[in-house]
Order: C-alpha cells, then structure tokens, then sequence
C-alpha cells in the first residue's frame, strides 16, 4: 500500500484462483467506504482469502498512519 | 509469559528480532518490486521481494547484515532474484571486508532449497551463494540459524553446513534431501515422509548437534536465537570452538562415518556395473584404464601435458560402494569427502609451488537419496567438496569443469558448479537438472505432463546441455564422435579444449558469479544482473 493519485485510488490483485472477484469487489467497496483515503494498492495474495486480505488492508493503513 | 516463537515470525520480524533497535535498514525491500519474472508466466502469483529480506544494522553495536528467507512462500525456495539477494548482498559484504570494513552476516534460513520452479536459475545463484560464503569465511564468522519450520535443504543444507557458526532451534531441520524426495526416488520402506518422529530423530536439529554438525542448539525462542547470535558477533572470532571450518574437518567427520552403524539392512543392488561416461572419460584423458573392481568410486589421477600438470577427478559407479544408494556413480557421503580429499592433497602438496591443473571430470546422476546418507549427514559431505574446490581456486589452481554426462543437482553443485571454466559435451543425451521429473511433480503439484511441458515455456526448467548453455552455465561446448566410447581424436580434440581452458583462467581467474556477465546469459540473466546492480546502488 503506497499513497494514492489526487485522480483516487488504484488497486491491483494478484491470485491464482479464479471466482472471488465478487469478494473482493465487495472488500474494495467496504474498505473505501470506511476510509476517505486515496491509495494505490498492490496485492499478491498467497493464497490468503479475502476476508484475510481485508484484516491485512486495516492493519496496513493503521501503520501508515503512525 | 511463555517465550515468543522465532519460527512463528515472518522473514522480516526475524530480521528485526536479531538487530539493535532503530538500526534495521531493509536493501531491495519490498516497494522495489524485486519479484520473480519467473513465476506469473508459470501461472503463481509472486511475491515483492521475492521471500528474501536484505537488512543492515548492528547486532550488540558491530555492523551486520541478515539475510532472511521467507519459508511461508515457495517453502523458502531459492530462484534467480532472491538467491541473487542473497548472493549479491554476500559479495558486497566481501568487498567491504577486502578494503578492511567488518560487517557480519547472518543467514536466517527457513528453506527446502531450489526453487524447482526456476530450476537451473536457482542452482546457478546456490553455487555463487557457496563461493561468498567460503570467500568471506577468512575475514569474519559466517553465521547460520535454522530459523523456521520448514528447516534446512538442498543446495542450501550444503550452504549451512558452509557457515563458520551454525544455530539450530529445536524445532529445526537439516539435510540434503527432505524426506518427501527421497521416499518419492527411493520408496517408503527408504524413508516414510509421514514418520515424524523418525524424521525429527534423522534430520533434527537435536541430532545434528549431537552429530557436531551444529555449534548451538537452542529453544524456538526470540530471546534464545538472538542471545546465540549476538553473543558469537561479540566473540568475533572467525571460527567456532578454535578448530577449523567444520567442513575441512576431515578426521572427525571421516570417523563418524566409519563408525556409522548400518545393520544388515542394507539392501544389496545387482553388483554389475552400468556403463559410465565417468569412468570412459577418464580412463581415456589419463590413458590409465582403471577397472571397476578396483573398489573405488571417487577417481583421482595426476597428467603431465606439456608444461601443465593436471589432475583429473571423476565420480564412477561403485558396486562395492557400502552406501547402497551411492553404488550408480552418485555422490555420496563417502564420495563428497573423497572429493575433497582428492583435491586437498593437490593443494598441499603444491604449497609454495606452481599450482597444478585441477579437471572435474562430470557423470554425476545426483546425490545419494536415502535414509543413511541424511543421518550421517550427506549434506555435510557435499560441502566438504564444494568448500575444497572454492579453497582450490581461491589459491590459484585453475579449475576445469568437463561434463561428460548428467550433471544433476546437488551433485554438481559438489562437483563441477565451482570450477572457474565448464566445458560440456554437445550431446543431446547429457542431462542436467536439480530434480527428477516425477519429484518435480510430486513437490510443485502438478502432473508429470504439466512438469514436460513447462521446459517449452521456461527454458531454464529444461534438461538438456543446450539450454543450460543458454543461461550462461557452460563456456563451450564440445562436439565429439561418440560420446559414449571417446575414440582417439576426440580425446585430442577434448585434450587440447581443456588445456586452453586452463591457459584462460591461469591469465584471468573466474568465479562462479562471473558467469552472469557471459554473452550466452545477457538476456536470460537479466534479472540476476539488475539486483546486483539495485544492491550496488542502495548499499551505501
């Protein structure tokens, strides 16, 4: 996670299994709704499911802000 | 409050747990996007810094680098980008050390060896980790912690046993062949992969300490891997225990192979001997026809050819072998120090003299995969032959590599990986490769099927001489009449190839890393280029 354009946020997945993408769409759209910030966000997820990910994305901008 | 694991930790936190706080600086980190190119086009989704954390800092205030590998991804596995990390942070640590400034490195290893997926990549980056590491063994302690759960193996079991000073936590592993690979080529009756206890008694860091093959055995604590670690920077001395390096330590280890129990389990094999290149090659390059039965299974000869004297060393079937697993020409515990025995004695015996020739004659199928071999400790062995090679040409005795048949694996990495110049017959029959096609299969997953198909679409997983060629891997390649049966003038031709061979590297010393710099590798190496070049910019 790196800061995002004044244009928004970017984010890109990366996962061998296919069929989540509603998932993740959904963990997108919660995560955006909660946090007003615009960030550019790179994901390669090993494996992790979404509902990982989405604990992932929390604890990455709460470090960011420290 | 019951002690942090170490093993429960990522790469970095490992890191971070060894270096005085304030001080961790990560080199190539993850924002520089370092991933495998490797793995995307092989349909797996790679990781920012390829599973390898660089980080300088100091440890009890005295300059130190960690190397830490990641055994959450790829099990740890070593391919181009991440075995260069390590590599080129090693070498950098050299250069320091050669203009006087002491950094100590620390490699927190958490790894079941080369990535199968980058193959011969992976191999290549092992054989340029093991030169660093003996290279900068003569300035400062090389330190090794059996960091995480996966433990220790392959190419990377030899570089452990490389270290100056070798920590294992209890939950640790060590070896040269996991267990799931030998029962895959040998069969569960060899060793049964789901036999934990067995496992842990074999290849457990307990035993290996036992065994003299680790210096400390400690709790799988934050607290206790630390103490180990700062207290052996503090100490400073190059080696453990005032002895020398443990792979040099022939009178200990030889006993305890000796001594090894091996009941009247051992299977006996059909006693007649395969045909072997090996042997054919050397027999004819020393016109000294040298008859199986002889009972020997690691060749030595010395030649005078004109003004060089060279001598050759060739690993040939052993029927009488008494590791049953080494009887087929393989590398064994027996033959990795027969190796380095072999090329020692050209070292001392040149001491204060012009140094002679040495010919690493190649026909090696691969390691020895058994039970035995893993508890007395094969991986020890290997190394002691990769530590007496790199020692060699370190001194100045120039090394030619000639591959006359399969070069496989840990094998080569013993014997032929170090040696300044590789020639290789252009045979289409030559194999070389760092595993079987079924224990590819077996470990990556996939079906024998996928696994042959995957050499079209990545060449460096390939078998065949011409496309390690390709990666820089061989100097030249040889035509020859019949490589089977080497008739009259191919002897020559071969002879006369081997003797530039030497001239070059008597006039220019070449290292295993040098090979990235080889036309043949410009394009497929390119990756193994640019992270060095990323470790040059950022190390400052």
């Amino acid at each position: 996670m790196e800061p995002g354009s004044p244009a928004g946020s970017t984010v890109r997945v990366r996962t061998s299994v296919v069929g989540f993408q509603d998932q993740w769409l959904s963990i997108f759209r919660t995560f955006f709704e909660r946090h007003d910030v615009a960030a550019a966000i790179e994901i390669n997820d090993g494996g992790a499911s979404p509902p990982t990910v989405q604990l992932r994305l929390e604890q990455a901008l709460e470090e960011s802000r420290q | 409050m019951k002690d942090e694991s170490y093993a429960e930790k990522s790469a970095r936190e490992r890191a971070m747990a060894l270096l005085d706080r304030g001080t961790f600086r990560e080199l190539l980190g993850p924002f520089a996007r370092m991933e495998s190119p490797h793995l995307p086009i092989q349909g797996l989704v790679p990781q920012s810094d390829d599973g390898v954390v660089i980080a300088r800092g100091k440890i009890g205030d005295k300059d130190s680098l960690v190397l830490s590998l990641e055994g959450g991804f790829q099990g740890g596995s070593v391919g181009e980008v991440n075995g260069t990390k390590i590599a080129g942070a090693l070498e950098a640590v050299l250069k320091e050390a050669q203009a006087g400034k002491l950094i100590f490195p620390v490699l927190l290893l958490d790894t079941g060896g080369i990535r199968l997926q980058e193959a011969n990549l992976g191999l290549l980056a092992i054989s340029e980790i093991h030169s660093a590491i003996v290279a900068l063994r003569d300035f400062v302690p090389v330190i090794g912690v059996i960091a995480g759960r996966v433990g220790c193996f392959g190419g990377m079991g030899i570089a452990a046993a490389l270290c100056s000073f070798l920590v294992g936590t209890e939950i640790g592993r060590l070896g040269l062949n996991g267990p799931e690979v030998i029962e895959q080529e040998v069969g569960t009756a060899e060793f049964d992969s789901r036999d934990r206890i067995r496992i842990w008694e074999t290849i457990g860091c307990r035993r290996r300490f036992d065994m003299g093959q680790i210096d400390k055995l400690v709790d799988d604590s934050v607290a206790a891997v630390a103490a180990a670690v700062g207290e052996t920077i503090s100490i400073g001395a190059v080696h453990a225990a005032g002895v020398g390096p443990r792979s040099r330590d022939f009178a200990r280890q030889s006993q305890k192979i000796r001594e090894y129990p091996m009941a009247g389990e051992m299977r006996s094999i059909a006693s007649s001997s395969p045909s072997s290149r090996g042997l054919q090659w050397f027999s004819a390059l020393t016109e000294n026809y040298v008859p199986v039965a002889k009972g020997k299974s690691v060749l030595a000869e010395d030649v005078q050819w004109g003004k060089e004297f060279v001598r050759a060393i060739s690993v040939v079937p052993n029927p009488n072998a008494r590791f049953p697993q080494a009887r087929q020409g393989q590398v064994g515990v027996e033959e990795g120090w027969g190796i380095a025995q072999a090329v020692w004695e050209a070292i001392e015996s040149d001491e204060g003299k012009v140094r002679r020739a040495l010919l690493a004659i190649v026909d090696v199928p691969g390691q020895a995969f058994g039970f035995h071999e893993e508890a007395v400790g094969i991986h020890l062995s290997l190394a002691a032959a990769v530590d007496a090679y790199i020692a060699a040409r370190e001194l100045g005795h120039p090394i030619v590599t000639l591959i006359v048949g399969k070069a496989i694996s840990g094998a080569f990495l013993a014997h032929g990986l170090q040696g300044s110049e590789i020639l290789a017959l252009d045979d289409e029959g030559i194999e070389i490769h760092v595993m079987s096609e079924a224990s590819v299969a077996r470990v990556t997953r996939r079906s024998p099927t996928e696994v042959a198909e995957l050499a079209r679409i990545a060449p460096f997983t390939a078998r065949n001489m011409r496309s390690f060629a390709g990666l820089g891997g061989v100097d030249r390649l040889l035509r020859v009449n019949n490589p089977d049966l080497p008739d009259a003038q191919s002897v020559e031709n071969v002879r006369r190839e081997i003797l530039e061979a030497i001239q070059r590297v008597r006039a220019l010393p070449k290292e295993p890393r040098m090979r990235v710099e080889l036309h043949s590798a410009e394009v497929t190496r390119k990756m193994s280029r640019r992270v060095r070049q990323e470790i040059a910019t950022e190390w400052a």
